[in-house]
Parts: structure tokens; sequence; C-alpha cells
């Protein structure tokens, strides 16, 4: 049984901006911007805690909804609140760093390890990398911004763009010939 | 150039990597309710948080109560046992909802994330009449304080054990205090 079923989580629940214009509109936007972030933050902090980064990020943008609306790119600036959430988690326990990729998670709802061999992967790989240097990997080669643009979203030097694509080249590279390690997580670079 | 040609390679694998992980992601029904609801994963975010600093609110709560007590116990002298009621006094029979400490566990239905409701509140020696799983509710009409100690997967330790009815089976057993984050008094067991 999912979670949304066992809860009784559908249908009937109002967002925190509900009500207002601007409410309303930040609801629109933001459901729409939401399964992206969704597997963005599935690839940063897994599965298991992909839902409750975008939520936290959902409650963090809310408290001030015109920002969102009014940002030339309301999924740049959700997504770079997105990875200050999955940042601040990261230092607040530090046993979340390492993305648990349980047997459990796994297996369970969509079909097994072999339609996910990519996704686990590409967690693996960017696990090895600070929150913000893995964000600017998925930026610049899974969104398509530009490094200068990817540094701009995420408030960072151009050079730490670079470095953390590097990095993740580094690490595809030697997963390729040696397999899999994990490294741990450390501050942004 | 060729080096160039090698890196450039490495940049469009690492591209379609994502690309293909990106893909497989599937959205879980229900998202945008639970994203976007005051319920469900808020509330369990908040209790998460509010589960950081609860020892410490706790130990802060304690010391303030014991000083005042200390306090109130010097200036105004004498505290007789008849004045002290039991926390318990007048407690009542409640739901409880069930908590598993277990992160991965909490959005699971299997039977290894079900938590056991026991015959009797020992560990040794019971049998399992039935599981229940994070997040359900069960009816707690009584408590028992000193039964088998159990650590949850968190570090949190309790020789509380719960006698509880479950809503839709009418099964009833013991859940260990652990498996709940009960803050309401519960009245004390006598027969069971």
């Amino acid at each position: 049984m999912r979670a949304d079923e066992q809860y009784g989580w559908s249908g009937a629940m109002r967002t925190q901006g509900g009500g207002s214009p601007a409410g309303e509109d930040f609801h629109e936007v933001f459901c729409a911007l939401l399964p992206r972030l969704y597997r963005r933050a599935a690839l940063l902090a897994g599965r298991s805690g992909a839902e409750d980064a975008v939520h936290e990020a959902y409650l963090k943008l809310s408290s001030r909804p015109r920002r969102l609306l009014d940002h030339p790119e309301p999924y740049a600036y959700a997504f770079a609140a997105m990875v200050s959430v999955i940042r601040d988690e990261w230092r607040r326990d530090r046993r979340q760093a390492l993305v648990p990729l349980t047997g459990d998670e796994i297996g369970s709802w969509d079909g097994g390890i072999g339609h996910r061999e990519a996704e686990l992967e590409a967690v693996e790989l960017l696990s090895g990398l600070s929150a913000k240097q893995a964000a600017a990997v998925l930026l610049v080669d899974l969104d398509g911004y530009t490094i200068d643009e990817a540094a701009d979203i995420l408030g960072v030097h151009r050079g730490t763009v670079s470095r953390a694509r590097a990095r993740a080249l580094l690490a595809l590279r030697s997963s390729l010939t040696t397999g899999t390690g994990r490294e741990g997580r450390d501050g942004d670079g | 150039m060729v080096m160039d040609e090698q890196a450039g390679s490495e940049q469009d694998e690492l591209r379609d990597l994502l690309r293909r992980a990106d893909s497989s992601i599937r959205i879980p029904p229900g998202l945008n309710d639970r994203v976007m609801g005051t319920t469900g994963a808020g509330d369990r975010w908040r209790a998460r948080r509010w589960s950081r600093w609860q020892p410490v609110a706790a130990a802060i709560a304690a010391a303030v109560l014991a000083g005042g007590s200390f306090a109130a116990g010097t200036k105004f002298g004498r505290h007789t046992e008849r004045s002290v009621r039991p926390v318990t006094a007048g407690a009542l029979p409640a739901d409880l909802t069930v908590y598993n400490a277990e992160r991965p566990c909490q959005s699971l239905h299997t039977i290894e994330c079900g938590i056991s409701i026991r015959d009797i509140s020992r560990v040794k020696g019971s049998i399992t009449v039935a599981r229940v799983w994070h997040g359900d509710v069960v009816h707690a009409d009584c408590v028992t304080a000193d039964a088998d100690p159990v650590t949850d997967e968190a570090g949190v330790s309790s020789t509380r054990w719960y006698h509880v009815t479950l809503p839709h089976s009418g099964v009833t057993g013991w859940l260990p205090g652990v498996r709940t984050r009960n803050t309401v008094e519960i009245p004390l067991c006598t027969t069971h």
C-alpha cells in the first residue's frame, strides 16, 4: 500500500498560500514545477528524501509567493531553494548525507532495479559531490544551463560549477573503469 | 585534440546517464497533495524538527519545573505526600498513532516494516497477534510502565507498553511505547 492510500492524503488539501490571488498563482506555478523538482530531488537526496525536500522547498517558497511568481525563471529559483533545503538537511543530520539505497527502496513500487540502473548510478555519482556541486552538475548537464547561468542560480562562483563537473566526470570515469565507490560529502567547494 | 574529444565524449556520457536517470524517476501518486497539503509530509517534517529539539526542550522544562518546585518547597515549607497526585489520575483511554522510527519504512506497508502487536507485554515468549504500520491509529485503553524495555531505531527506549485495540479488526494486544510518540497520559493497567 502506498503512503497516500495508507494515510488518506488524496484530494481535499489546500495550499498554504491558497485563498489570495498570489497564493492561487503560486499554487499553480509550483504544481507545474513539482514533477521536475521531485525528479531532481530524487537524484540529489534519493527517493526517500525527495518528497520531504520538495515539501520543505514548497513551505519555504510559499512564505513569499511573489518572489517565485516574479522571478524570471521560477524553476531556477525553486531549484535553488530546494538545493538549499537539501544542503541544510545534510548539515543538520550528517547521517542523511549518504543516500540510502536500501533493498526496500530499490524494490519498492516501480519495477525493480533493472529499470533504475541509470538512476542509481547517477545518485551514486552525485553523492560524491557536495549539494551545490551536485546541483550545478544537474543544472548544466541535465537542464542545459550554461556554467555562468548555473553559477548565478546557485549563487556560487563559476569555478565551483566547473570543478563540480570535473569531479563528476572523474567519478564517472572511475566508475566505468573500476566500479562505483562512494565518497563522503564535504562542504561546498 | 584527442583529449578534447575524450572530454567531450565523457560529457556526453554524463549527460546521457543523467537523462536516463531523470526519465526513470516516476512521480509517486498523490505527490501534489502530500507536498502542497497541510498534513502528511508537512506533519512528518514538523515532527522530525520537533523531535530534534524535544530532548533539549524537555530537559529545560524539567529543570525549570524542578527548580520551581524546589524553590516553592523551600519558601513555603512542607509538601505532604497526600498532596501529590499521580500523573495518570484522571487519564482517559486515547487514540495513538503508530510511529516507526525507521524512515525508509514510514511509507512502506511491507511485512518487514510492520510493527508487531503482541499478546503480552514482553518481547520474549510473546506472539504477534497483529501488525500495524507507521501512521496507523490504534486505541489505547491502558499502559503498563514496567514491561520489557524496547529500543527503537532512533535510540529511544522505554519499558512502557500500551494495551491497544485495532479499530478495524478489533484485535487487542500490546504495543511497545517506543512505537508511538504519545503525549497524553493513559491510565495505568490494573487488570491486564
